[in-house]
Order: structure tokens, then sequence, then C-alpha cells
């Protein structure tokens, strides 16, 4: 999976309904790291990394987005995006912006079936599924292996 | 702009009349009564879950400030940035 910002903000922001669910999944995927379960990765886009911290850091101060970066990469890996990446995202940038279009761009990089996201995109369809975070929760019980057990609710 | 999407529903007839007029009443839509009771749903995991993992609770409500230090810290970015572009004309 690739999780977009809006997931990652609900988290660092403790914002809305949306915060429990993202608590609820990054646990999920902190419990699969611990136990190196890597079949289903979490992901970001580079760019994403880069939204997270200027909001964060406009908000809260440097220190703040600095230890949002950091703890992040504990807990994601950031997909590769390398010249074909961008050309690719910029072919889909009539339709989405290029932060937008570099998370889908992501999800083809790392084979990822889900990109994690609140946002419409002002799209129907998008080349790749979107879901909440809730959504994907179900994921982390139907494959469930005993380290997955303690995250369960 | 989210997008709307069309749905067929099944309702009760009564059920039905009576939110018509009462979204007739109050000047607003069907779709729209039915779209705000939707969106206030709560969420769909448990809202008393505690945290299990320490990084994500390092994480979670990590960027929270009050208004006041938020508004501190954009009039600090906006100093510096205006120093920092003096200092990239010089």
């Amino acid at each position: 999976m690739v999780i977009g910002p809006d997931i990652i903000l609900d988290l660092v922001f403790a914002r809305g309904r949306g915060a429990v669910d993202a608590v609820m999944l990054f646990d999920a995927i902190a419990a699969d790291a611990a136990a190196g379960v890597t079949s289903r990765r979490a992901y970001v886009a580079p760019a994403t990394l880069h939204e997270v911290h200027s909001i964060v850091l406009h908000e809260a101060g440097v220190g703040k987005a600095r230890s949002v970066v950091w703890g992040l990469l504990d807990l994601v890996h950031v997909a590769p995006a390398g010249n074909s990446e961008y050309k690719e995202a910029a072919m889909l940038s009539s339709d989405y912006e290029l932060a937008e279009a570099l998370q889908l761009v992501a999800c083809r990089s790392v084979g990822a079936r889900y990109l994690v996201t609140n946002e419409d995109f002002g799209a129907k369809r998008t080349p790749v599924p979107r879901r909440s975070a809730a959504e994907m929760l179900p994921l982390f019980r139907r494959q469930a292996l005993p380290e997955d057990a303690a995250v369960q609710v | 702009m989210p997008v709307k999407r069309p749905k067929n529903l099944l309702l009760d007839a009564g059920a039905l009349r009576y939110g018509e007029a009462y979204a007739n009443y109050h000047g607003t839509t069907l779709s729209q009564l039915v779209e705000d009771f939707l969106t206030s749903l709560p969420s769909i995991t448990e809202p008393s879950y505690r945290v299990k993992s320490v990084a994500v609770s390092e994480l979670y409500g990590a960027a929270v400030v009050s208004p006041e230090d938020a508004a501190q810290q954009r009039e600090f970015l906006e100093r510096w940035r205006r120093r920092r572009g003096r200092r990239g004309k010089a």
C-alpha cells in the first residue's frame, strides 16, 4: 500500500475521526515491521514527506517537523522515484496535481494494490483503487500472523 | 469539490415522505440530509482505541500545538523566509 499525506496528517495532528483509523493502521504497520512481515509494506511517495514536513513546519515548527519525518521513516518506506516515475507523473498531471500523480505512480512502482487516502482527487476512478485507513484494517486481520494478533481490535 | 455519485436507496415510503417534507421545510434536499447523516457517523473503528506501538504513539498528535503557538510559528517562519530572501539577493 501507498499512504497518502492526508492519512499521515490525520495521525500527527490527531484530527477528526480519521485520527483513530490512522493510529490503528500505523499500529498494524508497526506490528508488521516488528515481526519482519514484508508482504504488505507501507510506502509513501517522496512528495508526501515534503508535504507533511512543510505543513508540520508551518504549524508546529522545525523540531516537530523533523521528528515527524524521522518517526515516519521508522514505519514506512519511500517509494523510489527517478526520472521515469516523474515523467509518468507528469503525463498524469492533466488530471491530477503532480504530488497526487506521484502517489499513483508510487503505487505502480512498488506494486501496491491500494492508495490509502480519503482524498477523492476530484475523480470517480483513479488508476489505483483508493481505500480509507479503516478500509485497510481488515487486510491486516485476514492475513493474521501470530504477531498480528496484538493489533486485533 | 467532492465528486457526487448517484445511488439508489430502498427506503420506507413513510420515512421517505417525511424526509422530503423535512428537507423542503428546511430548504435543503433529501440527498443533502442523507449526506449530512452519513458524514456525521462515528469512526468505523473503536473510538477508545489505545495506541500499542511506541513509534506510533510518538507520532500521534505530534504536531498538535495551541493556536497561539501556531500563529507564533507562522510569524517566525515568515520573518525567517524574508531574511533568507534578503541574503539570497545580496
